[in-house]
């Protein structure tokens, strides 16, 4: 399959105070042509800061290292800011948690769009109100023209992550970075944007990574998902894979810790015991392996492999075979 | 916003009034009156109830303040008791000379600490920052007095290039006399209003930094000039407007010490020798003159504010 | 408790540690203790600054005369350290009668709401509105010249922006559920704001009583400099430049030495006052 983003190998460590925390630890990851990727993960796992990465939002305390990160064909790493910038809001596009300050409050809807338009587009300012107006229709809102002379206090938040959304589009992006693009939103409305995102995903041809803590948000939309824990991927796979076949025992605990609709009357739902652990208690071994129930010494250990289970099914665990050792106990 | 403003004006009419009533309670409460300074020990008791009735201070104390208050509005501020002239006309002299020394070193430094602030504030850190921000934190605590002691000093004493007081040379109205006398004061002032106003900018320029907004337009690509001068710039100065119309008193009052030392003819020396020698109706009418400015002097802030922030003029 | 110990203990360290990592406030600690001390320590020196001279007038300073001498011929060192004593008394003292009307006013109007909210606030607004030099001036006609009525006029009308802090504080306070609580449990009033409110509001109030003391240095030295402040035979900083002022062709000295000292010190008090408000807003440091 043609991958359109392919992570090899980052890390990302934050230098403060003359002290070294790393808190994204050797991930690969990669998005195909046509797909949704998800990252799932708690607060705090890592996911955020792994695509600020990409877009090179990070505070300059922070220290990327990567043997490549490919988008396109090209190494991100190797470009220059200025390069970056040509790619980024036009090849690349990202949305963000909280609509309600993504938006300069003394700027009007128009001249945002209008402005990131004419910063990708060699067109004029007229033809670029146009496509303003068209795009603003594009992702849902209604009476675009006179939307368009408005200030960001005066539209909803679900209105406001649509002008987003619609930024994110003028330039015909090839991936589309939705970071908890719903989280700041009521339910009702965070449907309709997933909903948004899932027919523009088909009808624009872009590729979406979307992060989320909300494994229901990710059932709904996703392809393929990665699980993150701890600045680690512990497990990654398809929908299904990683729904109906976990095989991580972080992976199995998150499951059983979300209500189902088929949960029987009065079962207990699981929560994980334990809390997150702070990056910098973290070492070289597993990170969830002071709140996992199979946890060993061998979990310590520098090295812990990859165990493939298909060819878009893998996990990081010393434990190839939970499932053999749940049967038995 | 026409309500806004209407409603803000409404508010700003009863301070007024509490300011005249409180400006003339500490007149009347003073342990000296206008009569005791123009009455000597000598005098027979009857001729001090004659002047005391020649100026109304046989009368109670509302009417004696509705009399007072009615003066000032009709422009009758009253006699100094020292030198028995008109306030009005002292006044009508002095500010202007005030104003033509306050208003252009209120400009620079505003200009200059929009340039430095923005600067500092765009990289907060830097080694540029530090030194804006270590050159403001210093001057804050230079008192104005202290460093136009030194430039007189400097100026002229030693190297003897510069006049060191009053405005002009007696017999010599030129504007290059002028000039010559001016540009002391007016470095002086410029050095007292800047530290004050760089801080201001800076804190603004670096609150804006960290709003969300910023990191999405980096997100959408946008260079470090573009998010400055097209986003940053706009909002962080927002908030410097407010501090125009506060600029307001300063324009009669905001130089006093300064006035002083140069011996400028401005409000300055004229308002200190008052107090020096007690003349209460002098300091009554620069107490109410200035306190008026500073609410006028918000009142324009706070229309200018919602003039330009959509927010309160389209009601959030 | 002891975990409280532990924690306050934990809090003092990471003072220290803000207060002694960046060289300019280390340097303004190091200033002001010295300060202190020489202002504590003065009666007891063999300084005396009042012994006139006049075969010794305004010599430069040298072995004789660390400082040199001014214009009568007294030790210029001597007058130096008293004029510090003064200033510094006034700018503590200043400060410690505004906040102490600042916190009075601000607790009153935050806690009561209501009328008495809406007249305190009121008297503050039309305080405020009267250019702050342009007050106290006038206040000081009112008091005898004297070290005391120099504090009062300063401390009685500087409260008005510790009142507003405190309030503002307040009326947030009172909407947190433990605060809600206490009242819904019948705890008396008084006893919330000394046992809640109080320790609630005190960062606040050590940071702006910090710059309070600068402030009130300076205010001092421009009354003082333009004649209206502290009179003889006492003298301040402000005092001082005032005499240098007249003195200033012959000895520059005379106006450098109080004039640094001045600058110092509301540096150094301004310093500890950023770092106090870095310290209890870590937002503040992260902007």
């Amino acid at each position: 399959m043609e991958k359109l983003l392919e992570i090899k190998n980052m890390s990302v460590s934050f230098e403060k105070d003359k002290k070294t925390t790393k808190i994204v630890r050797n991930i690969n990851l990669s998005v195909n042509r046509g797909e949704i990727l998800a990252i799932v993960g708690e607060s705090g796992s890592g996911k955020s800061v792994t695509v600020k990465s990409l877009m090179s939002l990070l505070p300059e305390y922070a220290h990327v290292e990567a043997d490549g990160v490919y988008f396109d064909g090209r190494d991100i790493m190797e470009m220059s800011p200025a390069d970056k910038r040509k790619i980024y809001g036009k090849d690349i596009s990202m949305i963000f948690q909280d609509p309600m300050t993504a938006l300069n409050p003394l700027k009007k809807i128009g001249s945002h769009l209008i402005e990131v338009i004419k910063r990708h587009q060699k067109i004029s300012t007229r033809e670029a109100k146009i496509l303003a107006v068209k795009m603003l229709q594009e992702v849902g809102i209604a009476a675009p023209e006179e939307r368009m002379k408005q200030y960001p206090h005066e539209f909803s938040g679900g209105m406001r992550q649509r002008v987003l959304i619609a930024m994110a589009l003028c330039s015909h992006p090839k991936l589309l970075i939705a970071d908890e693009p719903t989280t700041a939103l009521d339910v009702t409305i965070q449907a309709q944007i997933l909903k948004l995102l899932k027919t523009l995903h088909k009808k624009e041809d872009m590729d979406i990574i979307l992060i989320t803590h909300d494994l229901g948000v990710v059932a709904s939309v996703a392809d393929r998902i990665a699980v993150m824990y701890g600045g680690r991927i512990m497990e990654q796979g398809t929908k299904e894979e990683i729904l109906y076949d976990p095989k991580h025992p972080y992976t199995k605990a998150l499951l059983k810790a979300i209500p189902k609709s088929d949960t029987a009357r009065g079962t207990k739902l699981e929560a994980i015991a334990g809390s997150i652990p702070s990056f910098a208690d973290l070492g070289e071994g597993c990170p969830f392996a002071d709140r996992c129930e199979h946890a060993s010494v061998r979990c310590k250990n520098a090295n812990i492999g990859r165990n493939i289970f298909s060819e878009t099914h893998s996990s990081s665990c010393v434990l190839k075979e939970i499932e053999k050792i749940e049967q038995g106990a | 916003m026409a309500k806004y403003i209407f409603k803000r004006i409404i508010n700003a009419i009863p301070l007024l009034i509490l300011i005249t009533m409180l400006c003339f309670a500490l007149i009347s409460l003073a342990p000296y009156d206008a009569v005791d300074a123009m009455t000597t020990p000598k005098m027979s008791p009857e001729l001090i109830e004659m002047i005391r009735q020649k100026y109304g201070y046989d009368q109670p104390v509302y009417i004696r303040y509705f009399k007072w208050l009615d003066g000032l509005i009709g422009g009758n501020f009253g006699y100094s008791i020292v030198n028995k002239t008109s306030i009005y006309n002292d006044l009508a002299s002095r500010i202007p000379n005030t104003i033509r020394l306050v208003l252009p070193s209120y400009i620079t430094a505003y200009i200059l600490a929009i340039i430095l602030g923005l600067i500092a504030g765009a990289n907060k850190g830097k080694a540029v920052d530090k030194i804006i921000d270590s050159f403001a934190s210093v001057s804050l605590a230079v008192p104005t007095f202290w460093i136009a002691m030194i430039l007189i000093y400097i100026f002229g004493y030693k190297l003897r290039i510069l006049p060191i007081l009053g405005m002009h040379t007696v017999g010599n109205s030129s504007l290059i006399d002028y000039f010559r006398h001016f540009v002391l004061p007016y470095v002086v002032l410029t050095f007292g209003f800047l530290p004050g106003n760089i801080r201001y900018v800076r804190a603004s320029t670096i609150t804006e930094y960290s709003e969300d907004y910023v990191m999405v337009q980096k997100a959408f690509g946008a260079s470090k000039a573009e998010i400055l001068f097209s986003h940053v710039c706009k909002n962080a100065l927002l908030p410097i407007i407010t501090k125009i119309g506060m600029a307001l008193p300063a324009l009669v009052t905001g130089a006093v010490i300064t006035e002083s030392v140069f011996g400028w003819p401005g409000v300055g020396p004229y308002f200190v020798r008052a107090v020096q020698g007690m003349d209460y109706p002098v300091i009554m009418v620069i107490l109410v003159l200035s306190s008026t400015l500073v609410i006028v002097g918000n009142l324009i802030s706070d229309i200018l504010y919602c003039v330009v922030d959509p927010r309160i003029r389209r009601g959030a | 408790m002891n975990y409280k110990k532990q924690l306050s203990r934990k809090k003092r360290d990471k003072i220290f540690e803000l207060l002694l990592k960046d060289k300019a406030s280390l340097i303004s600690v190091i200033f002001l203790l010295a300060l202190i001390l020489v202002s504590v320590a003065a009666p007891f020196l063999p300084l005396d600054g009042s012994k006139t001279d006049i075969l010794h007038m305004l010599e430069s300073p040298s072995s004789v005369h660390w400082f040199g001498t001014d214009e009568v011929g007294r030790d210029y060192f001597a007058r130096t350290i008293n004029g510090g004593r003064i200033s510094l008394t006034v700018g503590i003292l200043a400060m410690l009668m505004s906040t102490v009307i600042g916190i009075t006013v601000g607790m009153l109007a935050g806690f009561s709401g209501g009328i008495v909210d809406g007249v305190l606030m009121r008297i503050v607004d039309v305080i405020q509105s009267i250019p702050w030099l342009v007050l106290v001036t006038v206040i000081s006609i009112f008091f005898k010249k004297g070290l005391l009525s120099i504090i009062v006029v300063i401390g009685f009308f500087s409260w008005m922006e510790i009142a507003r802090l405190v309030r503002a504080e307040v009326l947030s306070l009172r909407e947190r559920e433990y605060i809600q609580y206490a009242s819904f449990a019948g705890v008396k009033s008084f006893i919330i704001i000394v046992k809640h409110l109080i320790p609630a509001v005190m960062p606040t109030i050590i940071v702006s009583a910090s710059s309070g003391i600068a402030d009130a240095i300076m205010t001092e030295s421009a009354l003082s400099f333009l004649g209206i402040g502290i009179q003889e035979p006492l003298s301040s900083w402000g005092k001082l430049l005032q005499t240098a002022q007249s003195n200033l062709q012959n000895a520059l000295y005379m106006a450098m030495i109080p004039g640094v000292l001045i600058i110092l010190t509301i540096f150094a008090f301004n310093k500890i006052g950023n770092v106090l408000r870095v310290y209890w807003e870590p937002r503040v440091s992260e902007v």
